[in-house]
C-alpha cells in the first residue's frame, strides 16, 4: 500500500496539493488530467525525486528513511522523457534494470529474466541494436522493459503509451493489466485509461479533483477536467487485440 | 586482448627511444646515459600522463552525458592550471603544486556544473567551460604580470611539454594513475548507470551525486596531477574515449581502460613527433600538437553529432 500524508510542494506559479491519499496493493491507477496539472509532479514526488519533504509511505515505511537500494526495490519508475547517453544495446540497457539486485554483477539468471522482458514487449528482434538506431516508440517499449525488469512490487509510469502506435499502446495496456504489481500511470488517452485501470484520478491545478471508480466517470466529469465538449455517444474508433 | 595491449604499449614506448631531437645509435654504450635518463623516462611519462587525461575524459562524458566533456572543456584543465601556476609563481615547493592545482580545478568544474543546470545541456556547459578558461587565463595573465620574475618558467610550463623528468615524478603520476584506474574499475558497473536521466538512475538504485561527486573527484585529480607536471595538454581527453567507444563496447570497464590505453599511446605518439620534428635539436611543445589534432576532432563530433548536440 501507497499512503501519503499532507502533501504541499510548491514550485512559482504551481503547487501540488493532496490530501491523504491511499493505494491499495494491486491497484492499477490512472492519473489523468491536462498538460500541467501535476501528473508528473505527482510521479516523481512519490519517487522522492523532488526536493521537498517528502510525506508518502510505502508498506508502512516512510520513503525518507528508505535508502536508495531500499527505494530500488520498492518501485521502479518508467520516465517520461527516459534517456540513454551512449550506444549501449537494447539487451543491456533492459538488463541493467535487475543493477539493483546485483550491483552491476549480470549473472546467467539476469540474462534470462532479460530476454522473457525482451519478449514480453515485443523488442526481442532488436536486442543486439543500439538504442540511437530505434524509433521513439521503440525506445520507449525498450525503457518500460528496463522498468518492468526492476521487478518491483509498485511500478510508476509517466505516459507509458504516448508516441505508441495503436497496436503496441494495447499491448502495454494488456501487460499492466495482466501484471500483479501496483501500477500508478499517467495517461492522456481517457478512452483507453478507462477501459484497463480501475481507478482514475482526475487533477487539476496540482490537485486531485475525482478519485473515481472507472465505471463512474461521465461525460460532465471529463467536461470540467479538459475544458471540452463531450459527446457520450461519438463516433470513434475502438480497438481490440 | 586487454593483456595484449598492454604488450603493445610496451612496444610502442620501447620504438619511440630511437627517435629524438638528436639521432643515436641507442645500442651502444655510451648513449645509455641518454637512454635510461632522458628518453626512457620522458616515453613513459608522456605515456602515463596521455593515460590519465584519457581516463578522466571518459568520467568526465559519462558524468556529464556529454560527447564533448573533457579536462579542457569542462574548464577543469584550466582552472587547475590556474592553481598550479599561482603555487610555481609565488615560490611553493614543486610538492605543492598538485594540491593547489587540485583546489582550483575541482572548484572550477563545481563552478561550470553549477552554472551548467548539472548533467542537462550540453552546449551550455562548453559556454560555461569557455568562460571558466577565459577567466582562468586572464587571471593567470596577471599572476605572471605580478611575479614576473618567475615568468619564464611559468611560460614554458603553460604550453605543455615534458622536458626534464626525474624518476620521482615518474613515480608520483604511476601511483596516481594506477589507484584512480582501479578505483574507476571497480565502480564501472555503477558507472554505467550513469548513462541514464536522473530520474531512472536514482529509481534504479544509483545514488547519484554520491556517484557523481566521486567520479568527479577522481577524474579532476587526475587532471590536476597531469596538469601540474605538465603544463596544458589539450583535447586527449576529448578524442580518445570516442575512439575507444567505437571500436570497443561502450560499457565502462571497457572504455575507461581502452580510454586510458589509448590517451596514453595518442600522447607518446605525440610527444615523439614534438621531439623529432624539428631536426636542428629543437623541439615542438606537446601542447601544440594535440591541440592541432584535437581542434580538428572538435569540429568533427561537433558537425557529425549536431543532432545529439542541440537536443536538450
Amino acid at each position: 500500500m501507497i499512503k501519503y500524508g499532507k502533501i504541499y510542494y510548491k514550485r512559482t506559479d504551481f503547487a501540488l496539493d493532496i490530501n491523504d491519499l491511499y493505494i491499495k496493493t494491486h491497484d492499477k491507477v490512472a492519473v489523468l488530467g491536462e498538460n500541467g496539472c501535476g501528473k508528473s509532479t505527482f510521479i516523481n514526488y512519490s519517487c522522492g525525486l523532488l526536493e521537498s519533504e517528502i510525506n508518502v509511505s510505502y508498506m508502512d515505511r516512510p520513503l525518507k528513511s528508505m535508502s536508495t537500494e531500499d527505494r530500488a526495490k520498492m518501485f521502479a519508475l518508467f520516465a517520461q522523457n527516459p534517456d540513454v547517453s551512449f550506444p549501449f544495446t537494447v539487451f543491456e540497457i533492459v538488463r541493467m534494470g535487475r543493477f539493483r539486485m546485483c550491483g552491476g554483477k549480470y549473472d546467467r539468471k539476469d540474462d534470462e529474466k532479460t530476454i522473457e522482458k525482451l519478449t514480453l514487449f515485443d523488442i526481442v528482434k532488436y536486442k543486439d541494436k543500439r538504442l540511437n538506431e530505434l524509433s521513439g516508440g521503440e525506445k520507449r517499449r525498450v525503457l518500460l522493459a528496463r522498468a518492468f525488469n526492476q521487478e518491483t512490487p509498485f511500478l510508476f509510469l509517466d505516459e507509458p503509451v504516448s508516441m505508441l502506435d495503436i497496436r503496441h499502446s494495447l499491448e502495454i495496456m494488456n501487460i499492466i493489466e495482466d501484471t500483479m504489481k501496483t501500477v500508478v500511470a499517467s495517461m492522456h488517452d481517457i478512452n483507453l485509461a478507462i477501459r484497463y485501470f480501475k481507478r482514475l484520478i482526475f487533477m487539476k491545478d496540482g490537485k486531485i479533483l475525482y478519485d473515481i471508480s472507472n465505471r463512474d466517470v461521465t461525460p460532465k466529469i471529463i467536461e470540467e477536467v479538459y475544458n471540452v465538449k463531450v459527446s457520450p455517444n461519438s463516433h470513434d474508433f475502438s480497438f481490440i487485440i | 586482448m586487454r593483456y595484449l595491449w598492454l604488450l603493445f604499449v610496451i612496444v610502442a614506448i620501447a620504438s619511440s627511444l630511437f627517435f629524438g631531437s638528436v639521432k643515436l645509435d641507442i645500442l651502444s654504450g655510451d648513449n645509455f646515459d641518454i637512454i635510461t635518463n632522458l628518453r626512457l623516462p620522458r616515453a613513459v611519462f608522456s605515456f602515463l600522463i596521455g593515460a590519465m587525461l584519457g581516463l578522466s575524459g571518459s568520467v568526465y562524458q559519462l558524468v556529464l552525458r556529454n560527447p564533448l566533456a573533457d579536462s579542457f572543456t569542462t574548464g577543469a584543465a584550466s582552472s587547475s592550471a590556474l592553481g598550479a601556476v599561482f603555487a610555481i609563481a609565488a615560490g611553493f615547493s614543486p610538492i605543492y603544486v598538485p594540491p593547489f592545482a587540485f583546489l582550483t580545478g575541482i572548484l572550477g568544474l563545481w563552478l561550470v556544473y553549477t552554472l551548467s543546470g548539472g548533467a542537462k545541456g550540453a552546449v551550455t556547459m562548453i559556454l560555461c567551460g569557455v568562460i571558466v578558461n577565459i577567466v582562468a587565463s586572464s587571471i593567470m595573465g596577471f599572476i605572471k604580470f605580478y611575479f614576473d620574475e618567475s615568468l619564464s618558467s611559468v611560460v614554458f610550463w603553460l604550453m605543455g611539454g615534458f622536458s626534464y623528468i626525474d624518476y620521482y615524478e615518474l613515480a608520483v603520476v604511476f601511483f596516481v594513475l594506477t589507484i584512480s584506474f582501479l578505483y574507476l574499475n571497480r565502480r564501472a558497473a555503477v558507472l554505467d548507470m550513469l548513462v541514464f536521466d536522473d530520474s531512472t538512475a536514482r529509481t534504479g538504485g544509483v545514488d547519484i551525486r554520491k556517484e557523481r561527486a566521486a567520479a568527479f573527484i577522481t577524474a579532476t585529480i587526475l587532471v590536476s596531477v597531469a596538469v601540474s607536471y605538465s603544463g596544458l595538454i589539450g583535447f586527449v581527453g576529448l578524442i580518445v574515449p570516442h575512439i575507444a567507444r567505437s571500436i570497443f563496447r561502450p560499457d565502462m570497464r571497457s572504455n575507461l581502460y581502452y580510454s586510458m590505453i589509448f590517451g596514453g599511446l595518442l600522447l607518446l605518439g605525440a610527444d615523439t613527433f614534438a621531439r623529432s620534428a624539428i631536426s636542428s635539436g629543437a623541439e615542438l611543445p606537446v601542447g601544440i600538437v594535440t591541440a592541432v589534432i584535437g581542434g580538428v576532432f572538435f569540429f568533427y563530433i561537433l558537425v557529425k553529432r549536431r543532432a545529439e548536440m542541440w537536443h536538450d
